[in-house]
């Protein structure tokens, strides 16, 4: 058990952090949208109500979809994009697919591969991309998910305005969900590039993010 | 969470019904002049506007208003705890409280994207 915990550690504190966020999350968007209720003097709901309500879920949503937006294009961009001296670039000359060798694919690959990466055909090139793949549908749906929470939302505002309510196409184009959308992107954007500059010059002694301290600026893709 | 979403948004045609019927019992008590029943279907912000524009008691206030009849050709949007149903003579908005539907707004006329116009609202 201690060696589970200690092996996994990791992913269980983040999926922890992620747990604990999220419920604080929702007692803070409950509390909120009452007080904007109550603002203008109409009906506030329950805790259960707002966990179910589109308030939440494009609250929810719409972070998500950027985070794996974010994954997506860093996953992606790292497989031709250099940055000299970073430790999230590849090294330099490294640039691209890579060779079936350097990729660990077929006869190449080692006793204890994933069975996918070793049997060919559709099944390795559709495991070789699996990770993009797979962010990708998580970034698209959750992208969807925002859209119609996002319409359904912004539709009870409209009628508290006494607006006529809009479909959902005149939604997508709307400034509001172009103003989520966007707001949520260029945080996520900020954030990769600039960690991928910073860790140039900056360490941070044992992380995995971190090039060993002592390692030079202009050395490229080493972690430690 | 998408399928959490979309079955919400998939539509309660019981809700709706209840929704409208608010709105139709609100038209049909005016229409018959018991403005105590109308009244009493009115959300309170709406009600002390009513009455604090027209300086007199809201039952009276509201029949002196030039409010539609009643309508039955229904059209209803609910999305959470806001609606709005046409009733072939009016365009009403209602909202959800503790103790139900009540009309925000009635007698409204349509103003491009803007606003409605309306004859009863709150402040």
């Amino acid at each position: 058990m201690r060696t589970f915990l200690r092996n996994n550690s990791l992913g269980l504190f983040f999926g922890l952090l992620f747990l604990g966020t999220v419920v604080a999350q929702s007692i803070a968007g409950w509390q909120a949208f009452n007080d904007q209720q109550v603002g203008e003097r109409l009906g506030t709901i329950g805790y259960g109500e707002y966990l179910r309500s589109t308030d939440f879920a494009v609250a929810v949503a719409e972070n998500w979809q950027s985070e794996f937006l974010q994954f997506l294009l860093y996953v992606l961009a790292t497989v031709w994009f250099l940055q000299q001296g970073s430790p999230e670039s590849k090294e330099l000359d490294k640039s691209g697919l890579e060779t079936d060798e350097q990729q660990e694919l077929g006869p190449h690959a080692p006793a204890d591969a994933p069975r996918w990466a070793v049997v060919g055909g559709w099944r390795t090139r559709l495991y070789s991309h699996s990770l993009a793949l797979t962010v990708g549908v998580i970034f698209l749906l959750s992208w969807l998910a925002q859209s119609v929470a996002g319409w359904a939302a912004d539709n009870e505002r409209r009628l508290e305005q006494l607006r006529d309510p809009q479909s959902w196409s005149g939604y997508v184009a709307s400034a509001d969900f172009w103003e989520r959308t966007l707001q949520n992107w260029q945080s996520e954007f900020l954030a990769v590039g600039a960690f991928a500059v910073l860790a140039i010059f900056l360490r941070e002694r044992g992380s995995a993010e971190s090039k060993p301290v002592g390692e030079p600026h202009h050395s490229t893709g080493v972690e430690g | 969470m998408l399928v959490l979403v979309l079955s919400g948004c998939a539509g309660d045609q019981d809700r709706d019904r209840a929704v409208a019927d608010v709105a139709q019992r609100f038209q049909a008590a005016v229409e018959s002049g018991d403005g105590e029943r109308a009244c009493g279907l009115l959300a309170p912000a709406t009600r002390e506007t009513l009455e604090q524009d027209a300086q007199a008691p809201c039952a009276e206030a509201l029949l002196e208003e030039d409010l539609p009849p009643v309508g039955d050709e229904i059209e209803t949007e609910v999305y959470a705890t806001a609606a709005q149903v046409r009733t072939g003579t009016d365009t009403v908005f209602l909202g959800r409280f503790d103790d139900g539907w009540r009309v925000v707004a009635a007698g409204c006329a349509a103003s491009g994207d803007a606003p409605y116009e309306c004859a009863v609202e709150g402040g």
